[in-house]
Order: structure tokens, then sequence, then C-alpha cells
């Protein structure tokens, strides 16, 4: 088994998309500063931006809960 | 230890060839996977919709031109913001689609990548908005202001707005000097109230001529002119810092127009 085959977590997945989305938002906002852009980056990206950070706090939580280190 | 060390240790005890059982680099999280294809789809569709925006900007009858910014500090921290957003775009990508573990090393690279890189530019992106919401050019950037704006540098204007402009009477952030209530609380206001009007302009749901939404505040003339030696003197002014609240009177009820008549704005 190579690494290129380990399989990713769909949780994961998500919470890495959700992370990139509100990411290009932010710097479409930084780069080009326009109604548009700061629109999608104050509703879209920075909502994204927290869910992918509070998905892998809950992601590490979890993990932690199930190791009964917490 | 490693796993290279276990092999080559086991192989010099037992003195054969031995093989390894794979590395579960799912670790305890699960094994569903998601297709990649998709979320490159994914991807293309959001790179088109939010970086590619000056056909949608014109649709949406925003106007598509970047607000300047002036600020050195926030042209600092707009520099940092965006290097950690892009790092954080490059970091996460590699470690989630390229090297694809989920040891403890890759965990300490997720969090950097998923949680510190991302809210730092965040933060910062945050800071740059709510600064630059303030300037005037941000609050022209929808159309359906047009009229508003143009009047406030039109030297045949006799409006208040263009002469408070037009003199430098209120230097920078005009439309935010006038149009939010002093101290923490009016910031947030003002700044919910401007979300409010991004949301209606871009999805047409506003009715022509513009109207300020509610009765406006008359403490917010005071704040400038309250003790100035020219209000002072005027006598009808007399008192009425004492109840600058009052519904009955307000400054604009003499000091007229303030903006163009309703009736001469444009519809965008």
């Amino acid at each position: 088994m190579t690494t290129s085959d380990a399989k990713v977590p769909k949780t994961l997945l998500m919470v890495w998309l959700a992370s990139v989305v509100g990411m290009l938002a932010t710097v479409a906002f930084l780069v080009n500063y326009t109604a548009l852009s700061l629109g999608v980056f104050s509703t879209v990206g920075m909502t994204l931006t927290g869910l992918s950070i509070g998905g892998w706090v809950v992601m590490l939580v979890a993990d932690l809960v199930r190791r009964r280190v917490l | 230890m490693r796993h290279a060390d276990v092999r080559s240790r086991h192989e010099r005890c037992v003195g054969r060839e031995y093989a390894m059982p794979p590395v579960d680099h799912t670790d305890t999280w699960g094994e569903q996977t998601i297709h990649l294809r998709v979320v490159a789809r994914c991807l293309i569709c959001v790179v088109y919709s939010v970086v590619l925006d000056a056909q949608a900007a014109q649709a949406l009858g925003l106007d598509r031109h970047a607000i300047p910014l002036e600020d050195e500090g926030l042209q600092w921290i707009r520099n940092a913001a965006l290097v950690a957003a892009i790092a954080a775009i490059g970091l996460s990508t590699w470690a989630v689609l390229i090297r694809r573990r989920l040891d403890a090393v890759s965990k300490w690279i997720l969090f950097v990548a998923l949680v510190l890189l991302p809210g730092s530019g965040s933060l910062g992106a945050f800071v740059v908005m709510m600064e630059q919401s303030k300037e005037t050019a941000a609050c022209g950037a929808c159309h359906v202001m047009d009229p508003f704006v143009e009047d406030l540098a039109d030297p045949e204007s006799e409006t208040l707005a263009a002469a408070h402009f037009q003199n430098r009477w209120i230097p920078t952030q005009q439309c935010w000097s006038c149009h939010s209530d002093y101290g923490l609380a009016g910031v947030v206001r003002g700044k919910l109230q401007g979300v409010g009007h991004l949301w209606h302009a871009a999805s047409g749901t506003y009715t022509l001529p513009i109207r300020k939404n509610g009765p406006y505040e008359w403490s917010i003339c005071l704040s400038c002119h309250q003790g100035a030696k020219k209000y002072e003197a005027i006598e009808e002014h007399e008192g009425i810092a004492d109840d600058p609240m009052a519904e009955d009177a307000a400054c604009i009820d003499c000091h007229e127009p303030v903006h163009p008549a309703p009736e001469t704005r444009a519809a965008p």
C-alpha cells in the first residue's frame, strides 16, 4: 500500500473544501476590493472559513475522546 | 519508532524476509472517501464565480472597479492576510490531496493549514473590510447610490452633503461620518446595515427613490457642531442639545436639502 492509496476521511475532505473555498473568497477580496468580492467574502468566505475551523476542532476533539485522551 | 526501523530490527532478529502489514494512514477517523474529480469540479466553479467576477458584478448592479487601499498600515495587513490565505490553500491542498496521511505530524500540519493560517487570513481580511467599507467609494460601489455620490463632487450642488464634502468640513469617510452613530454599538449597527444594503442592491430588493430607513439622529450633527462658536451664536440652537433625541424637530428640518431631491435621483 502506497501513500497515494491511503484514504482520506470524507469529513476531512469537506473541511478542506470549505477552507479552500473560504480562502479563495478571501484572496479574491484582498486582491480586488470590489462590492461583489466584499459581499462574497463577508458572507460565503467568512462562513465557510468559520465552519472549516470549527469542523477541524470538532474532528480533533472527537478523535481525542475516541482515544480516551479527554 | 519509524516503520523502517521496526522492519530492520525484525529482519535482524528473525533472519528472514518479513513483509510488514500495510500502514493504515486513515488512523481512527474512518475510511470514507470522496471522488477527487468532484472536488476538482467544485473548485473550478468556485474560481469561475469568485475570481472572475466582472460579469457577475455588472449583472448585479455593482461597481466592479476596485476601491483603492491607501492607508499604509492597512496595506501591510492586507499583504500579510493575502500570504496567509494563499499559504493556507497550498498547504492544506498538499496535506489532504498529496500527502494523504493522518499521523501525528499530519495533524499538526493540518492544524496550521486549516486553523491558524485561515484564521489569521480571515482576521486580516476582516480588519481591511471593516476599515475600507467606511470609505465613500465603498458606498458608491452600488450603482443605485450613484446620484448621492455624484452630487458630493458636483460644484453646482447646493446640498448639505456636498457642502460638507467639497469644503472638507469632513475630510475623509464622509458617508460613514454622518450615517453611523458613535461608539461601538453605532459601528456594529452601521456595519450590519451596510451588509443589508449590499444584499438589497445585489438581490434587487429595494425601492426607488432610495430613502433613509428611519429618522436621522441629529445627535450625529451635534457631535461636531455643538460647542462651535458659529453654532452657539444662533439663537434657534439654544437648548437643542438638552434633548437631542426629540422627535418633533431635527437639524435637517431647517438645513436642507441634505441630498438630491427624490424626484431628481435617476434610476440606475
